[in-house]
């Protein structure tokens, strides 16, 4: 199955938009999201001051991610986990793909580093057969399609499509109750669990002081995933340590409330090396595998490494307009919405993922409801630099293309007075002449709105001549 | 008190009673206002296209023209104008820029701000009689936080019945470039705000930003009703 | 550890040094101090069976002497046949009394008949009032299967084990590292993957019985 990508995202858009089933789903779940999240956002009074304590402490571990790190890995390698360092996607899958053996079970809690990585598709090329657990990414794997929003992967499918898949893909009778589709993915994924040798999961935090990693749900399927098979792969961004575990209280308290609205999931695991009694329940191996993937090029400025504070929450979300209209398979990437559209272009590129920070109205809703503070349309305007201009210092190194001569032009004129009321005059002169569809932009602006109409007399003329009429009439 | 007018390129070219309106209105209040005719604009649409080193020839333009005036503050009726004034403390590297600009952003109003927040008025004797209701333009309610000052005055407006949307907050779609660069999917923003317009049967819409009103207006009009748009100027300028 | 295997991380960790010193701004944000939080003015027993219970679990306050009837209905309320427990000794106490009508599933048991289990009986180390929240510990006990395959889960948590807040909870973790996982769970599973509807009981156990024992 051939995914979308960045490349097409204005087309990618087009197709969202003429699906109206996806955009009523988009805005229906946008809302609830949001109203459960400002609920429980109203039930904290000390929210604000939450929201500048997680913020401080991803700003101030970003900044030394290196020796947090490394700490991270010394004690987690001190209580018995083996730490990978996957410099990229090839190499994770590669260090996960050794890692399972032939004819091994394997099971996987939802991850969205993971599907960054492509995961599934390199296990199953090297043999293996790893079963998505979480239900909405079961789901999404049932449909071979990717996630569109990152917390409720299946959000664009309705129960009538959820359905119509169990009952292609599994046998099961059409029935619209989703009770009994929920009872159906608890049934088959039990024998799973049951069978499986290797558990894969994400991280949301890791612990430098104590090398411990911490795994946040509500269905039970992590716990599962890490808890029954005798070898547990744990897979991280490189930018989820944080540096205390008392710092999990503070996040604890945002990250549920922020995603879905709850004070607390179902369930919460620190994990702590795997288990080397003989009488106790956990994996006898744990391998936590460490994804740089491009996160390391987000570094070098406060404004691209801000972004690599994000906890996955998804509020930014549920608030953009853009996302409320497209949803999130046309942003063609993992990471969708506002926070992917800071994160993507760094990941995969500018040149692929160019058409992204340009979608996006700047509107700022994202900012607001960000726990964690990121300034993502602060962070988008430093991308547009970037791809207009090259580099986001005092000289820029790209001198060429469309929008930087665009602008250049703009810029000139609007420099000089009498440049710029130069411009209007013309504009208005085409005006009169009925042409001033040949504008740029003019025909695109007039797609589903009347056009433009420039004033008679601009507020300046307006201004000049009163004010010459009044000195005509004295002192 | 001594008020230079930043009226925006928007307002000057395509929607000048907004830029009468608030002289008016400042005079009304015992302003003296004055205007530098070579003004242009506040570098927006190059910092937004993703030009900042272009944004910066221009800030800098405008920061030295509004110095030279001399006035007490700097009053825009404009949110996004407004809030473009307050990236320039971060859009220049030299110390000397830095400083010039934070004085300038220092003495910076947007207009709604600058009457409830530093005049500490909030009735100005206006007089219109209709049924509205407001848009938050994004820059002023995100960027700026004004979010009960226009709503402060509009309460004090004899005659005025304000119906307050449940999306009041929500984007209408412009975004300056944005709204040629995806029409459609700007289009598909400002319906879903036009949708609850239409069902509150407003006389008009009124905003603080001309870009939000010829978002909404245009597509109004193209969707065949009769709901006008007002700057909340030109509103609040109907002596009482 | 041979210096050749620790060159990955080495590697790893110098790319991310490099790419830090490339921004010439060089900015220090200080870490805050831990915001350590308490509750208080309230009974902590009482405010933990109100959180409990408004997160979908079932929760009742009752004397120690009295927990081996209350057990044994509630098995009988479920039919069950099989029952999986942890090793604690308050668990184990109850043994005797279970075995006369269910079958007991010790912790080192089959795999298969975990998964047959129609309950799982587990001690949990402390509850935390503000949340209504179990936390297990696994150093401490053998629980950490029983309270989550079988599809009731019914933890005893003793009154004096109920602390204010989570800052209390991971204070008193930290001190013991070694501890290989740490559990906290609040209510049953659930989801709303599917349009957003919430079901109450997916992987984990679908129905959560608390028994918060006051100690004579």
């Amino acid at each position: 199955m051939s995914r979308v990508t960045p490349v097409t995202f204005p087309d990618n858009a087009a197709k969202a938009l003429n699906d109206p089933e996806l955009g009523k789903a988009l805005r229906t779940a946008s809302q609830v999201f949001s109203r459960k999240r400002q609920q429980a956002v109203d039930a904290l009074p000390d929210w604000e001051q939450l929201r500048d304590q997680a913020s401080a402490i991803k700003t101030h571990t970003l900044e030394r991610l290196d020796h947090y790190l490394g700490m991270f890995a010394a004690n987690a390698e001190a209580a018995g986990a083996s730490i990978h360092w996957a410099i990229d996607a090839r190499t994770a899958c590669r260090i996960v793909s050794a890692i399972v053996q032939a004819g091994d079970g394997v099971v996987k809690s939802k991850s969205m580093t993971t599907e960054e990585i492509e995961l599934n598709r390199a296990l199953t090329a090297s043999g293996a057969h790893p079963v998505e657990t979480d239900l909405g990414e079961w789901i999404i794997q049932l449909a071979d399609e990717p996630p569109s929003h990152i917390i409720a992967p299946a959000i664009h499918k309705t129960r009538r499509q959820v359905a119509q898949l169990f009952h292609e893909r599994l046998g099961i009778q059409l029935t619209d109750d989703i009770l009994e589709l929920t009872a159906v993915a608890r049934r088959t994924l039990r024998s799973h669990f049951k069978d499986a040798d290797v558990g894969i999961s994400g991280v949301n935090f890791a612990i430098a002081e104590t090398g411990s990693i911490v795994i946040i749900e509500n269905e039970g399927n992590a716990r599962l995933t890490t808890s029954l098979p005798r070898v547990h792969v744990a897979v991280m961004g490189m930018e989820k340590v944080i540096p205390r575990l008392a710092d999990l209280d503070t996040f604890f308290r945002i990250l549920p409330r922020s995603g879905t609205g709850q004070s607390l999931t179902s369930y919460q695991s620190i994990i702590t090396g795997p288990e080397a009694r003989p009488d106790r329940d956990g994996p006898r191996a744990l391998h936590i595998v460490v994804l740089d993937n491009g996160r390391s090029r987000m570094l070098s400025h406060a404004t691209t490494r801000q972004a690599l504070a994000c906890i996955r929450c998804g509020a930014c979300l549920n608030v953009c307009p853009v996302y409320q209209q497209i949803g999130g398979h046309a942003y063609g990437a993992v990471y969708a919405g506002p926070i992917g559209s800071v994160v993507t272009p760094q990941l995969e590129g500018l040149e692929k993922a160019h058409h992204l920070p340009f979608a996006s109205t700047l509107c700022g809703a994202c900012r607001d409801v960000c726990p964690v503070k990121i300034d993502i349309p602060r962070a988008l305007v430093h991308l547009r630099t970037l791809v207009v201009e090259g580099s986001v210092d005092d000289s820029p190194q790209r001198g060429f293309g469309p929008k930087r001569f665009a602008a250049r032009s703009w810029s000139w004129t609007m420099s000089a007075g009498w440049r710029y009321r130069l411009g209007a005059r013309m504009a208005r002169w085409i005006q009169r002449i009925r042409l001033f569809h040949i504008l740029p932009g003019a025909r695109r602006w007039a797609t589903g709105r009347t056009g433009i109409r420039l004033a008679d007399r601009s507020f300046r003329e307006i201004w000049l001549a009163e004010t010459r009429k009044e000195e005509g009439r004295g002192p | 008190m001594r008020v230079s007018l930043f009226v925006t390129c928007l307002v000057d070219q395509i929607r000048p009673s907004v830029g009468i309106a608030t002289v008016q209105l400042l005079r009304r209040l015992g302003c003296e206002v004055f205007f530098n005719p070579e003004q242009t604009c506040c570098g927006q649409p190059a910092y937004t296209m993703g030009s900042q080193s272009e944004c910066t020839k221009v800030a800098q333009r405008t920061i030295a023209l509004l110095e030279s005036e001399g006035a007490d503050w700097i009053v825009i009726p404009s949110g996004s104008c407004a809030a473009m004034f307050h990236h320039y403390s971060h859009l220049f590297q030299d110390m000397e820029w830095r400083t010039r600009a934070t004085r300038i952003i220092n003495q910076t109003a947007e207009l709604t701000s600058f009457l409830v927040d530093v005049l500490r008025v909030t009735d100005v004797h206006a007089r219109f009689n209709g049924r509205i209701t407001w848009h938050d333009a994004c820059h002023g309610l995100h960027d700026l936080g004004i979010e009960t000052e226009p709503r402060a005055l509009l309460q004090h407006v004899a005659g005025l019945e304000v119906v307050e949307m449940e999306h009041g907050h929500a984007c209408c779609g412009f975004g300056g470039a944005f709204s040629v660069t995806y029409p459609n999917v700007s289009t598909a923003i400002v319906d879903r705000k036009l949708d609850e317009i239409e069902a509150h049967q407003v006389d008009a819409v009124v905003s603080g930003d001309v870009g939000c009103l010829m978002q909404i207006g245009n597509r109004l009009r193209k969707r065949g009703s009769t709901v006008q748009t007002m700057h909340i100027a030109e509103l609040l300028a109907n002596a009482s | 550890m041979t210096p050749e295997s620790r060159k990955p991380g080495h590697r790893f960790l110098q790319s991310i040094h490099a790419q830090l010193e490339r921004d010439r701004h060089a900015p220090e944000t200080p870490l805050p101090p831990v915001r350590s939080r308490s509750i208080s003015g309230m009974d902590l027993v009482e405010e933990f069976q109100k959180q409990a219970l408004g997160v979908g679990a079932r929760c009742e306050i009752l004397d120690g002497a009295l927990l081996p009837v209350a057990i044994e209905e509630r098995l009988r309320a479920i039919s069950a046949a099989k029952v999986a427990i942890s090793d604690s000794p308050l668990v184990s106490s109850l043994v005797p009394q279970l075995a006369t009508s269910t079958r007991v599933v010790q912790p080192d048991g089959s795999r298969g008949d975990l998964f047959d289990a129609d309950a799982g009986v587990t001690a949990v180390q402390w509850g935390i009032a503000e949340t209504g929240t179990l936390v297990l510990v696994s150093a401490t006990e053998r629980h950490r299967l029983a309270s989550l395959v079988p599809p009731i889960h019914i933890a005893l948590l003793p009154a004096s084990c109920i602390v204010g807040t989570m800052c209390e909870v991971l204070e008193g973790i930290a001190h013991a590292p070694h501890n290989q996982a740490v559990t906290f769970i609040t209510g049953p599973s659930r989801t709303a993957d599917i349009e957003l509807t919430l079901v109450v009981g997916v992987h984990g156990p679908r129905q959560l019985d608390i028994c918060v024992i006051r100690d004579r």
